[in-house]
């Protein structure tokens, strides 16, 4: 990262780490973070910077082994998606994603008799997501939608999610 | 033309993000300038700016060079640009992105016009196109995948259906059968039940 500071204009670079998060913040960075995150309702969801400071909230605020697919978030329409890979072998697992800036250590997946799984609120929208397994190895979901021509040589997946009021939703993950 | 400062915030976000360190690259002010430069023109366009930030994002961490993110966030952007053409400016974010996907993986967009107009169920377009696009990604021809759905939309296959369709071809080349062996059998299974108002498979085959 030193190497995009040195790049980029002092006053961007400033900005910037105040914006960027930790890979592992404690509670202290964590209000500190939520504090200097701009409440910009329109990006707040979309802003990767702002999605890595909430992942990061959440995993100090949810228990990691919270069941929450019964569980919808009634004002945004988001629901509960269970994301879920087959890796007996694996030591750990991090889902990445559209839905959290593609932040490795935002959603740190819970082993569970060789699967891998996560339960993750997802607001209606299409996502492009894919599965790290032991810090190296990408997987993409092999139940789910394949992305379209791997731009970048590493697997991804698809996942829609429809509006509340529709009866379906796009995914092959549970909910 | 400067690039609007929150955005500008966004961009060097995207591109300095931790991200768990998986390979980011070092960019150069000129690349820096040359993604602000689509960013901008995405912009000028009021093509939705979230799935190309998300772009840059997941081509940081996965270790891309920054000429290769600026290429693909521009076939992205252009790819958005035909697919609102084709759809017309009343379509959603999920859908818009979805075209383009569908057009990025090889769909030529005479025959995404011709998979749109066969919706009888216009809400089905998203799913439609993700299905498509999974087709395409399996190795199935474009030219059946294409008249494969474009069967089942003109028959009422709605939302419910595409995605039945598509996690069912998936399970079935789990289990080792070949993406077109796939898609055909299910197809036809699926003209031979018919479908719901809703654009559901009925569960029974249809009398």
């Amino acid at each position: 990262m030193s190497d995009v500071d040195d790049k980029i204009p002092p006053t961007v670079a400033e900005a910037m780490r105040h914006l960027r998060p930790p890979a592992e913040p404690d509670d202290e960075q964590v209000a500190a973070i939520v504090g200097a995150v701009r409440r910009d309702r329109r990006t707040r969801v979309w802003s990767g910077v702002t999605l890595a400071a909430a992942a990061a909230l959440v995993l100090m605020l949810v228990r990691p082994d919270t069941r929450q697919a019964d569980m919808p978030v009634p004002d945004t329409g988001a629901r509960s998606v269970v994301f879920e890979i087959n890796a007996p072998d694996a030591h750990r697992v991090a889902l990445v994603g559209d839905f959290n800036a593609w932040d490795a250590s935002a959603h740190p997946m819970i082993a569970s008799a060789g699967r891998w799984e996560l339960s993750v609120p997802l607001s209606p929208g299409r996502y492009t997501y894919a599965f790290i397994v032991d810090g190296e190895n990408w997987r993409a979901d092999p139940a789910a939608s394949l992305a379209s021509a791997d731009d970048f040589s590493r697997p991804s997946s698809v996942v829609v999610i429809n509006p509340v009021n529709t009866s379906m939703t796009s995914t092959s993950v549970r909910q | 033309m400067r690039f609007p400062p929150p955005l500008s915030f966004v961009l060097i976000a995207a591109l300095s993000s931790p991200l768990a360190a998986q390979g980011t690259s070092s960019w150069r002010p000129e690349e820096t300038a040359r993604l602000q430069a689509v960013l901008d023109s995405a912009v000028a366009s009021s093509l939705p700016i979230s799935p190309l930030r998300f772009k840059v994002a997941e081509g940081n961490v996965k270790g891309a060079a920054p000429e290769r993110v600026i290429v693909v966030v521009r076939s992205l952007a252009d790819a958005m640009r035909e697919a609102r053409a084709i759809l017309g400016r009343e379509e959603s974010e999920t859908e818009l992105v979805s075209a383009a996907a569908t057009l990025q993986s090889g769909v030529s967009g005479e025959t995404l016009r011709s998979l749109f107009g066969s919706l009888r169920i216009r809400s089905a377009s998203t799913q439609v196109f993700v299905a498509m696009t999974d087709l395409t990604q399996r190795g199935v021809p474009v030219s059946e995948g294409a008249s494969t759905l474009m069967q089942l939309a003109r028959a009422g296959a709605g939302a419910p259906a595409f995605e039945q369709l598509r996690s069912e071809i998936a399970s079935d080349v789990s289990a080792g059968l070949a993406a077109r062996t796939a898609v055909r059998r299910r197809a036809d299974d699926y003209l031979s039940r018919g479908f719901t108002p809703q654009g559901s498979v009925f569960r029974s085959p249809s009398p």
